[in-house]
């Protein structure tokens, strides 16, 4: 073991490979839509005779749990006082189905029974539970829940909780911890328009008699809906004067109510059905969130979620929502291999990390989804099964609209991956322009070629034009007669697709009578996008687009034309009132760039000083910011925005420019937030984070291997210094919401450590990082921690960090701390780093091996980092080979030193992440397009979106 | 005046006193000095006056050594006898007058330049006194009001105020190194210890509660 040579690189790599194997095993031995379990009830023989006659058998199990170490979560201070005092509570968790943690069941989503609840607690401890509350006798709360609900969808929280009844819904309670009343009522105040924007959308009452949402601390993940109640960090919570987190917990209360319907009422037959629900709750969410936070906001939603998918695939191949079918065969000869294997990989995934399948599902929900909002026929499925899944959601998508959806699914839900669209274009003379899409990439990871119709829309002089093309190939070419005679002359209001018309300056164009050229506006595939247009046209999109995404687009093509044009269109984004706050933020980090590469011949003050000046500086001394007032939600963002892009300004000795630092230094200064409404926190927060960013690796004086003392920092650093450590103490004194400052002190004290202003040391961070400290630092800690380790780390070092992974009370910070390793590995893999030593590998596996049955979140993080520390990425193999090789191995069971060297030279190594790639369509036919509708097209990829962020979310 | 008359009687109770003790007195009351003194300076006075007299009615404006013997004689005296008196015998010379030194109160006194008379009022009248007895002057400098340098002020007294909280907060409790030396610890960081439960002053942090309650929620 000892001795890791090249041979036994690959020896870990079919060890995940045989691990998959066996936890697939391990996961269908007790998987209960399999009819496997884990508790084996003999009936007596006097009992016998009942089963006979076919009269009822009621079997009562007694059980006691105690230390558990998964499935409920207890919180206990540790300081004096009494239960009550020290706010000691305990509430159930788990990953998906994990109700089995705590209490013997069925912990299958689609059995489902009534149920009554009893709960003897203290007598300063109020129970919450499932249902309605019966009544209270002694000390025991008697719960009952009469809608037939299945044993994950049931929880438990127990605390000293406060009490506070919806004024607008008395219906509707909300509990939180002591001392927390006030954030509570304020945190909840618009609650109740979600739950009226839902009844209202799907016609229906909100199924269940009561809603209960508990505020708990170190919970498992930011919300989690039960049936009737949800459980929630109480980190949600915020005070009137906070702004960011406002709109934050407002989206995940609205996520949680959502659920209630499709999710809890609804539950589903089947994993593959998952995608269904969590799709349909997303995209009410979404609804919601568009109701209350604006269109442009929901747009910028659906886009950044849409890009993250796309980034996904890419990186780790096609995400398939559906994978209990394959798309139907397809007439052409066809690869059929893996049916039954595929499934069982899903399978694998499902319990792993269940999030990579459910990504395609979008579409039929929301397909199904449109047509039952428009017909207003749906009504809830009612009987003793409540378990919808996709059969029934297909007859009765098919009973209401008449349509088949079975291409439509096939297409997106059951295949996983994206198109990838480079359209370039050519004006000719003779008024036409020549379009060419193609699709290059079909082969690439995640990429997949897309058969149908596909919009494109050309904002010519006289209006926008749209034109529907079919794509059948990889390359499709369209000529298109453009409507306006190119008159650059002649002076006239050119009509915009939202029939406003605006003036123009058309002196930057050329004889086209094209403005910009956009392609699938609406966002209703799951593409990503390359258009090549010249910068003029991306200027003219960003000035005069008011779509916000092709303002988003715009600015993101514009990095890469560092020209005075662009410099203009960008700072007059920025300055633009009527723009969206994101697209100003979002020109801003542009202009950085764009200043940056025009650095040689950039003349004036740095770049946005003096729109900053004119924003917010004051109106008798402009050099000095206002007091505070975060009237303007939009002047909000920007002015916490521009100074963090002007730090990323750089001059040509690539360091910050002094008088960008100095500019910085007085806003800390001059910062006066005594007469605001609103806490300035995030503002200061952002500010340090600026400061941070302000920081370039150091040019040494002095030859390598001296110490850094506090002498010899150069006085911009010690400045910088001060400021932060000031900060930073003074939080101790008078902290501030979520600690937000000390969390940026901590990142910008990590970057003058790496970029060698500061001996690089993890004291610090470890302390921040230990258990008892507000989670946001707990985690800024470790993440520099993680960082730490990976530049400068030893052993021990990781050891700490593993030590945390390991054993920290807190489970949500266990599985983020796994995340930050992942994101950020202490080596890379075959890079024969200093920590990739034998007693790691040893450590990982054994946890994953013996350590997580009651985690299988952590589980499967795990096995993320060890895939990314050990298993090389390589071209996938066909996994039929592969299975009919393991079928032949003999079931040994896995101990800790992981796989039998028998297998050694048999089994080639394999990339799990790809596996899932496996589902890839290699070949497709033409499909009848007449059927995908734009509108359908539309809702529905809105669903896969948020389905895709979920899953996103779920692995980042 | 009077300092100048006493300087004089000074002198001239000296010069009695030396005359005394040349004719063999070894103390003299206070009193008898005083006549003595007195009655010296009433001939001296006599005399001065009676060679006024003489010189101003020959039509001359200063007086002459006759005018002074014709004054002796109206007195009286005989002026020969003097010269053998003076010739005659060793007398004691008596200490030659220090030159006063002028007040040092004076000095002190004035503050500032005095006002010259304005030209109203007749010159011989006295002068004005030192302005401060009549000068109002503030007790303070005038605030300066203008927006910047508030904000500044401001700035550095909220500065100030924080540094020093910290400073003391940081040589009260344990701190921090970012640096490897524990001589040069210039930059102290507070060290964090945990609070349980650690939301609480995080969702809650102190001084939030009263901004909150002037917005009536």
């Amino acid at each position: 073991m000892r001795h890791i040579s090249n041979i036994s690189i690959p020896f870990w790599m079919r060890g995940l490979e045989l691990f998959s194997n066996y936890h697939l095993a391990a996961a269908l031995k007790v998987d209960p839509d399999n009819n496997a379990g884990e508790l084996v009830v003999t009936i007596p023989s006097e009992a016998a005779h009942l089963v006979a006659e076919g009269t009822a058998l009621r079997v009562g199990i007694e059980f006691s749990l105690e230390q558990p170490q998964g499935g409920i979560h207890f919180v206990v201070p540790p300081k004096e006082g009494t239960y009550a005092e020290r706010g000691v509570h305990m509430f159930t968790y788990g990953h998906q189905n994990s109700s089995r943690l705590w209490f013997p069941c069925v912990d299958s989503f689609a059995e489902t029974c009534t149920w009554k609840l009893e709960f003897t607690v203290d007598e300063e401890m109020t129970a919450v539970s499932n249902g309605d509350l019966i009544e209270i006798c002694v000390e025991t709360y008697h719960y009952s829940l009469n809608i037939p609900t299945c044993a994950p969808n049931i929880s438990l929280a127990v605390g000293p909780f406060e009490i506070f009844v919806d004024p607008y819904m008395h219906e509707v309670t909300h509990f939180c911890l002591p001392n927390l009343l006030p954030l509570l009522k304020v945190t909840t105040r618009y609650m109740h328009e979600a739950f009226e924007f839902y009844e209202e959308t799907l016609s229906n009452r909100y199924p269940y008699s009561c809603y209960k949402q508990v505020f708990v601390d170190e919970t498992h993940e930011d919300f989690r809906s039960y049936a009737t109640m949800s459980i929630l960090s109480v980190n949600l919570l915020h005070s009137a004067v906070i702004i960011d987190q406002v709109y934050l917990t407002r989206r995940a209360m609205a996520q949680a109510i959502a659920e209630q319907f499709y999710g809890c009422f609804i539950s589903m037959q089947n994993w593959s059905d998952m995608w269904l629900n969590k799709g349909i709750s997303q995209y009410l969410c979404g609804l919601y969130c568009k109701k209350s936070f604006g269109n442009n906001e929901y747009r910028e939603m659906i886009q950044s979620t849409l890009l993250d998918v796309v980034k996904y695939e890419e990186e780790f191949g096609g995400i398939v929502l559906d994978p209990s079918q394959p798309p139907a065969p397809l007439p052409v000869g066809a690869n059929t291999p893996q049916t039954s294997q595929k499934t069982s990989e899903e399978k694998f995934y499902f319990f792993n990390k269940e999030p990579p399948h459910h990504v395609s599902n979008f579409l039929t929900n929301s397909y199904h989804w449109q047509q039952t909002r428009l017909s207003k026929n749906w009504k809830w499925p009612v009987g003793s099964h409540i378990n919808q899944y996709k059969c029934l959601y297909l007859r009765q998508f098919f009973t209401v609209t008449g349509k088949d959806m079975a291409v439509f699914i096939d297409q997106w839900v059951r295949t996983g991956g994206h198109a990838k669209f480079h359209l370039t274009s050519v004006f000719n003379r003779k008024n036409t322009i020549e379009l060419e899409i193609r699709q290059d990439a079909t082969t690439s990871l995640g990429i997949r070629k897309y058969v149908g119709p596909l919009l494109v829309t050309l904002q010519e002089l006289d209006g926008t034009f749209k034109h529907n093309l079919q794509i059948e190939n990889t390359v499709v070419k369209a000529d298109i007669t453009c409507h306006s005679k190119s008159r650059r002359n002649k002076k006239k209001k050119i009509p915009l697709c939202t029939e406003r018309s605006v003036d123009m300056d058309l002196s930057a164009m050329d004889d086209s009578p094209v403005l910009w050229i956009r392609l699938d506006p609406e966002m209703t595939l799951l593409r990503s996008v390359v258009i090549e247009q010249p910068d003029y046209q991306w200027q003219y999109q960003l000035r005069h687009e008011r779509d916000v995404t092709a303002q988003m687009e715009a600015i993101v093509a514009l990095e890469r034309y560092p020209t005075p044009p662009t410099r203009l269109a960008l700072t007059d984004t920025i300055e633009n009132e009527q723009s969206y706050y994101k697209v100003r933020c979002r020109a801003a980090h542009c202009l950085t760039k764009v200043a940056n590469a025009m650095v040689a011949n950039w003349a004036g003050p740095p770049a946005m000083l003096a729109i900053f000046r004119k924003l917010f500086g004051s109106f008798a001394a402009p050099h000095i910011i206002r007091q505070n007032s975060f009237q303007n939600f939009q002047h909000y963002y920007l002015q916490k925005t521009i100074p963090l892009a002007m730090a990323g300004l750089r001059n040509t000795h690539g360091i910050c420019p002094p008088e960008v630092i100095r500019f910085l230094l007085d806003l800390f200064k001059y910062n006066d937030n005594s007469k605001n409404r609103h806490s300035d926190n995030y503002y200061r927060a952002a500010l340090v984070e600026a400061l941070g960013n302000t920081v370039t690796p150091v040019v040494s004086v002095v030859s390598q291997g001296t110490p850094i003392t506090a002498e010899n920092l150069s006085a911009d650093t010690k400045l910088i210094l001060e400021e932060i450590t000031r900060l930073l103490n003074l939080e101790k004194a008078l902290p501030c919401y979520k600690y937000t400052v000390s969390v940026a002190c901590l990142h910008a004290i990590r970057k003058l450590q790496k970029f060698g202003h500061l001996p690089s040391r993890p004291h610090l961070f470890k302390s921040y990082a230990a258990y008892g400290h507000f989670i946001d630092v707990r985690l800024a800690a470790l993440e520099c921690l993680v960082d730490f380790v990976k530049a400068d780390g030893k052993w021990e070092d990781l050891q700490h960090v593993l030590d945390i992974l390991e054993n920290d009370p807190d489970p949500g910070l266990r599985h983020k701390l796994a995340a930050l390793l992942i994101k950020n590995p202490p080596f890379k893999k075959a890079h024969r780093g200093r920590l990739d030593i034998p007693e790691l590998v040893d450590r990982i596996w054994t946890s994953i091996n013996c350590m997580l049955s009651h985690d299988t979140r952590l589980r499967c993080d795990l096995v993320d980092l060890y895939h990314t520390l050990y298993v090389k990425p390589s071209a996938p193999k066909p996994i039929p080979f592969l299975s009919d090789i393991k079928r032949a191995k003999s079931p040994t069971s896995i101990s800790r030193d992981g796989p039998q060297p028998i297998l050694m030279d048999t089994v080639e190594c394999m990339n799990i992440e790809v596996v899932a790639s496996e589902d890839k369509v290699k070949e497709e036919e033409i499909i009848d397009k007449k059927l995908l509708h734009q509108n359908q097209n539309r809702s529905i990829s809105l669903i896969i979106l948020f389905l895709c962020q979920e899953w996103v979310k779920v692995v980042r | 005046m009077d300092q100048q008359v006493n300087m004089y009687r000074k002198m001239l109770a000296a010069a009695v006193s030396s005359i005394l003790l040349e004719h063999g007195f070894d103390t003299v009351e206070k009193e008898c000095l005083g006549t003595l003194t007195e009655m010296i300076q009433a001939f001296i006075s006599e005399v001065g006056n009676q060679s006024k007299n003489y010189c101003e009615l020959s039509g001359r404006s200063e007086p002459l050594i006759a005018d002074v013997v014709l004054g002796f004689v109206d007195m009286g005296f005989n002026f020969n006898s003097l010269d053998s008196y003076v010739k005659s015998g060793k007398h004691s010379v008596l200490p030659t007058l220090q030159t006063q030194q002028p007040q040092k109160q004076l000095s002190m006194l004035p503050a500032g330049t005095k006002q010259p008379l304005p030209s109203h009022i007749p010159q011989h009248l006295p002068q004005f006194p030192d302005p401060h007895a009549y000068v109002r002057t503030p007790t303070h400098k005038q605030p300066i009001i203008d927006y910047e340098s508030v904000r500044e002020k401001a700035a550095i007294q909220k500065k100030d105020i924080e540094k020093a909280l910290t400073k003391f907060l940081a040589k009260t409790s344990p701190t921090h190194n970012l640096f490897d030396t524990d001589e040069s610890n210039i930059f102290p960081l507070i060290a964090c210890k945990p609070a349980y439960p650690p939301y609480l002053s995080a969702l809650l942090p102190p001084g939030s509660d009263f901004r909150s309650r002037g917005l009536g929620l």
